[in-house]
Order: structure tokens, then sequence, then C-alpha cells
């Protein structure tokens, strides 16, 4: 993939007015693209005229924001923190704002296998203290903070990032036991996968948050964010042990054999050749995967945790800011999408990156 | 082992642990810390301001409670529960006081195993409609369509009261206010039915108030309460005696303000007492003689408590109406104090 120059068929070229001309090759491509040019055309000046030039930028209560005015920005001026980070002490949101980043920083190194090496495990650890240490406290100086009043941003971030470190980690036994030769661990991974994936995150959730404290003796019920984490692996692991199957069938059989002629065991075979290939080949729908379950932490809305959409909700209920929904969904929709597009932008770098590395496109 | 000596070690097992379950009063006050359940989503009930910080009457309630028994309002877990979750978070232990906009009904004391406190306010379900509809009672609202909360007890009472009635109507089921309120402004219910004050701040916002109306009949008693799980019937005594205590500030002219003042310098016998001035009121049930005080600075009288939150000094601005004291024509009253 070096070789960048691609000849071009005739009467193309580079610049705008070969690009026209391309669109309007053909009567069907023409016509949509009037269509889409037409709705746009309709649909952008209503959109500007309401969340730019009537918008009310300024001011401390809804009696700023006129009922007939246009988009009321002044109101996520004044709830951009509580979205943001929920019940968490409000000065103490830079403690949440670090171990994030750090958080993010962490993952953004794990997705590319190139850098899983002893160095990146170690700073797995040192990370996550730091990041206890951080938005628990309680220590250092710190005000202890209780995960109950973990919210926002943060809380989503965590919701996922755990929920896919820890399926991924559940998901390699059930995916290697999905292929095994020995008929108990089939069933067994064949039996948790189609239950978990015969039922809707949402009663999940419910499940792990109402009926897992009735269940356990009184005071040995974890708390409510660990329930919830619990329930977000339990049913990440099931699609990715899929996806991961996926990965290890297409991996060749000779790989397998090579290994075995050189002397290797089964987990030396499965974590040093078969695992390494299988976790490259399925690296888009992993990213998707991500991707699914980052939206999918918008549900604990319905066990009352205040993730990214659930304090988006809760600033709704302010006496003094009554009926701005659509400025916070918006708000929160927007935010949404920037980390969705970020992680495919930074899943498509690694996958070209690692075939550059490999070196056979 | 046979079946019975199974049933028998459970049975032992059940026993034994509710005769090591001491009354919860101790055991909050062992730990240092309230855990309370409410909701974050119901404007000057239970919601988050600005900074995130917990406001409201059902919060507030938390509040008053952790400083009765503890002495400091800020030692306090608040956990914001749904609907569904409500009830299995008061079961399970993970909360000891649900103040939730619970409904107190006969069937929940008697056969869901809880005790009510209070009832500490006293709502019920109105409606709006179009001033142009010449509607003015409930009972003209024969075949209209009516905008309601999907799930919420208004829905059930709301076809309970038209079947009672023998009328007919078309219900159009919201999932919250925000939804259910444009779809009303746009025109398509006839009516929509909430607590009123809800309706009057969404009719304030709406950009056409002089057009609707809030009709006067209210349909179905809410009378809300804090929830505790029965068997600790001291916890039960002082938050019981809390209310009370509220509304007895109220009627002696105890303020957040004045509350310090009054307990150091009163002479009057019965602010006294009821201070902790004088008199062992307090530790006779478990907490501390001054935890009126504490209660006081911590939300105010029953007045200021509900002004704050509900009434005249918030933006709701709900009328006192049945809660307000009884010399002032509402239906709160307090035992005596001796």
């Amino acid at each position: 993939m070096t070789d960048h120059s691609v000849t071009l068929p005739p009467g193309e070229g580079r610049g705008i007015k070969p690009w026209i001309r391309a669109q309007m090759r053909s009567p069907l491509g023409l016509v949509l693209n009037i269509a889409m040019l037409a709705l746009i055309v309709t649909a952008l000046p209503p959109l500007l005229d309401w969340a730019v030039i009537r918008a009310t930028w300024t001011g401390s209560d809804m009696n700023a924001c006129p009922p007939e005015g246009g988009a009321c920005w002044a109101f996520i001026g004044a709830k951009m923190r509580l979205i943001l980070f929920g019940t968490y002490p409000y000065d103490e949101h830079w403690r949440a704002v670090i171990a994030t980043l750090i958080v993010v920083a962490l993952v953004l190194a794990s997705l590319n296998p190139l850098y899983w090496t002893r160095r990146l495990a170690m700073g797995w650890v040192i990370g996550l203290a730091v990041y206890s240490v951080l938005m628990w406290g309680g220590v250092f100086g710190l005000r202890f903070v209780d995960s109950s009043a973990w919210g926002g941003l943060p809380l989503t971030v965590i919701l996922t990032v755990f929920g896919v470190f820890f399926g991924a980690l559940v998901a390699v036994p059930v995916a290697l036991a999905r292929v095994s030769r020995l008929p108990v661990f089939r069933i067994a991974a064949v039996i948790y996968v189609e239950l978990i994936r015969g039922v809707p995150l949402i009663s999940i959730l419910f499940m792990a948050s109402v009926a897992m404290p009735l269940l356990l003796p009184e005071g040995f019920s974890p708390s409510g964010l660990v329930r919830v984490i619990i329930g977000i692996v339990i049913f990440t692991a099931a699609y990715m042990a899929e996806v991961l199957r996926g990965g290890l069938q297409a991996v060749p059989k000779g790989q397998h054999e090579a290994a075995s002629s050189l002397g290797l065991g089964y987990w030396k075979t499965q974590f040093k050749v078969v695992l390494p290939q299988a976790v490259e080949l399925v690296l888009p729908a992993f990213v998707s995967l991500i991707i699914i379950t980052l939206k999918g932490t918008s549900l604990v809305v319905i066990v009352a945790m205040m993730d990214l959409l659930g304090a988006a909700k809760a600033s709704l209920a302010d006496p003094n800011w009554v009926g701005f929904y659509v400025e916070a969904f918006a708000f929160a929709g927007a935010i949404y999408v920037a980390m969705c597009a970020s992680i495919s932008w930074y899943g498509r770098r690694v996958e070209t990156k690692l075939r550059s590395t490999r070196g056979n496109g | 082992m046979s079946l019975r000596t199974i049933a028998a070690a459970a049975i032992l097992a059940v026993t034994g642990a509710t005769a090591a379950h001491a009354d919860l009063l101790d055991d909050i006050k062992a730990r240092g810390e309230l855990s309370c359940g409410t909701l974050n989503y119901l404007p000057g009930v239970g919601f988050l301001d600005d900074k995130g910080e917990w406001s409201g009457y059902d919060v507030d309630f938390c509040k008053a409670a952790a400083a009765a028994i503890l002495g400091d309002p800020s030692k306090l877990k608040l956990v914001a529960l749904t609907g569904p979750q409500k009830f299995p978070a008061l079961d399970s232990g993970e909360i000891d006081i649900l103040s939730r906009s619970v409904t107190q009904t006969i069937s929940r004391e008697t056969t869901l195993g809880y005790d009510f406190i209070g009832p500490n306010l006293m709502t019920g379900q109105g409606f709006m409609v179009r001033k142009d509809s010449g509607v003015t009672s409930v009972d003209d609202l024969d075949g209209a369509t009516i905008c309601v909360l999907g799930g919420s007890a208004q829905e059930r009472y709301l076809a309970e009261y038209f079947a009672y009635k023998g009328m007919t109507f078309t219900p159009v089921a919201a999932e919250g206010g925000d939804q259910m309120y444009p779809m009303y402004f746009d025109g398509r219910c006839d009516a929509v039915t909430q607590e009123p004050p809800y309706m009057a701040i969404r009719r304030l916002r709406s950009g056409q108030a002089d057009e609707h109306v809030i009709l006067s009949d209210i349909i179905s008693k809410s009378y809300e309460a804090p929830v505790i799980r029965e068997g600790s019937p001291r916890l039960r005594e002082v938050l019981q005696w809390m209310h009370w205590g509220m509304i007895t500030a109220e009627e002696m002219g105890i303020t957040q303000a004045n509350v310090e003042e009054m307990a150091a310098t009163s002479q009057d016998p019965n602010v006294r007492n009821f201070l902790g001035t004088d008199g062992n009121v307090g530790q006779d049930m478990g907490v501390s003689n001054d935890w009126m005080v504490n209660v006081i600075k911590a939300v105010g009288n029953f007045g200021e408590f509900f002004d704050r939150n509900l009434g005249k000094n918030s933006a709701l601005g709900v009328e006192r109406g049945m809660n307000a004291l009884h010399r002032d024509g509402g239906v709160l009253f307090a035992p005596g104090w001796q």
C-alpha cells in the first residue's frame, strides 16, 4: 500500500469541475443529487434561524429565553457542568477530568495490538490505581466521593471502558470454549452466548440493579455502579465472544499445525499464535462493538444512574429552567456523535497502521 | 438430610437473622450516614441544581432526617431511584428511607409491610383545557382526548374516574412531561392531566398562556409520605415526630434564622422543652436533645420547607392550600410536645 498513483479514466481529473461533471453522469445520480440539495436548502435556513439567529446565548434563568424565541443556549451554559459531571461534587470536577483522560489514553493505546507489551499492562495497573485514587479520593487529602455520586461523561466513559475491557477478558475463554473440541465447554459457551444474546440489555441491567440486591443477603450487595458494570460485562462478553470466534475460525489451520510442530502446547498456541491473528482480523467488528457499548450505556438511565444522557435528562427538572429538552438532547447528542466518530476514526487508523506494519496489505 | 431438617434450618436462619436485627435507628447511628432514596427528575420535589447538588422537597426531608438522627444534614447519601426500583431498594436495605413522592395508600401500608411518615404533601390530580373549548368542569370532558403520563397512578385514576361517571375518553400516554406538554399545546389532546402546579409552569412556558385554563376540580387524593420498612418502631417515632416538630416550629414562630437564638434565650417553657434546652425529649427517643434545633437549622419549619421548594419562594409558586397549618385553613396539625 505504498503506491498511491492511480490511473484515472480519460476525461477525469482532480478539482471541482470534474467532480461536478462526475456527479451528473447518470440521470438517477442527477435526480438524487438535486433532491439532496433541495432537502439541505429547505432544512438549513430554519435550523440556522433557530440555532443561531434567534438563539439566546446568556441568561440566568428561563425568563431570559422567551417561549417564542429560538434555541436557549443559556440553558446549556447554566447546566453544562451538571450534564457533563452529574452529581460529582462541583469543586472536585478536575479530578474526574484527569482520571477520565488517563483511562481514555490507556484504552487508545490498548486498541493497537502492536502496543501489547508488559509496559502496557503495567500502565493499566498504575493508571487504574491513579484513577481510583482520583475518583474515590479519601486519601492524600482528597475528599471521599461515593461511586453513587459519579455521573455524566466520566460515568459514560468508565461504563464503556470497563464493559469492553472486562467483557473482552471474559470473551476470550468463552470464544476458546466455543471452538473447543470438548463438548462440555462448547455447550456451556453456546448456552451462555445464546441466553445473553436472546435478552435485551435493558432487562439485564434491570435484573442486575433491582433483582441482585434482593437475592444477595442484606449488606452483601455490591454498589449500584458495580452491579451495572457486571450487567454490561455479561452482555458485552457474549457478543465479543461471537466476534472473536469468527476470528479464531478464520485463522488458517496451518498456523495450528505449525505451532504444534514447534512443540507449543495449547495455551501457548492460542496466546502466541492464534489469538493475536484473530484479534487483528476482528478489529473492525470490535470497534463497532465498542461504539455499541458506548451508546448502550445510556440505558442505565432506567436504573436512575446519571450517565451523560441521564444527567442531560436530570438537567430538565430544574423549576427555574422548564422545557428546554431540545437543547439538552442536542448537546448530549453532539457529544455522543463526537465520541463515536473519534472511536471509528481511531479504529481505521490502527487498521491502516497494522496493515502497513505487516507489509502485505 | 431430610426435607424437614432443611426446612428447620432455613426457619432457624431466618428467625436468627431477624432476632439479630436491631432497630434501624441504631444501625444508622453506628454507620454515621443516612441512606435515602429519592428522585432526580421532578421540579421542586427532587432534582439537581446547576452545580449538581440535590435539591427539592423530598430531598429536604432526607436532609432533615439526617440532621435529626446524626446532627448533620450532610451525613446523607442520596440515591436516585426510578419508579420500579423504589420498593426493591427499600426492601433490600439499600436505602433506609424512601422519600420519593410515594402516595400513602392502605394497601401499601397493610400488605407490603411499610410504615409511612406524615403524610407530608397533600396534592391531587387536575386538568388543563383550552379556554375556547367551553369546558368548565371535568364532567364536560365526556368523549375527550386526554394527554396523561403513561404508567402513572394518574393514568389509572383517570380511567377509574371516567368509568365511574359513565363517560368515555381517549387516552394519549406520554413518557414524560417534556413529551406530554408539547403534544397538548400542539392540539393533539383536548385536555392534559397532572398535578396543577406542574400544569401552571408549563402553561407559563408555552407562549400561549392566555389560551388555557386549569380546572378547579381535583379528581383524586394524592397524599404523599416518606416510607420506611416495618420493624423499626424507634426510627418511625423519630421521623414522625420530626414531621410534627416542623409543624410545631411553624406554630411557635421558630424559623431557620431565629432557632439558635430561641433555644438560648426563650423563657417560654414550651419552646425550651421543644428545642431541648430543658427536659430530655430527644434522649428518651434515641437522638440528641437539641435534635429539633438541627432539623430547623437544616431545612426550616414546615412553612419555610414548603415555600422554598414548592411554594411562594420557588418558581412553581404552589398555594399552601391543604398543606397549611390548621389555624390557617389547612389540615396540618401536631400533637402536644409534653
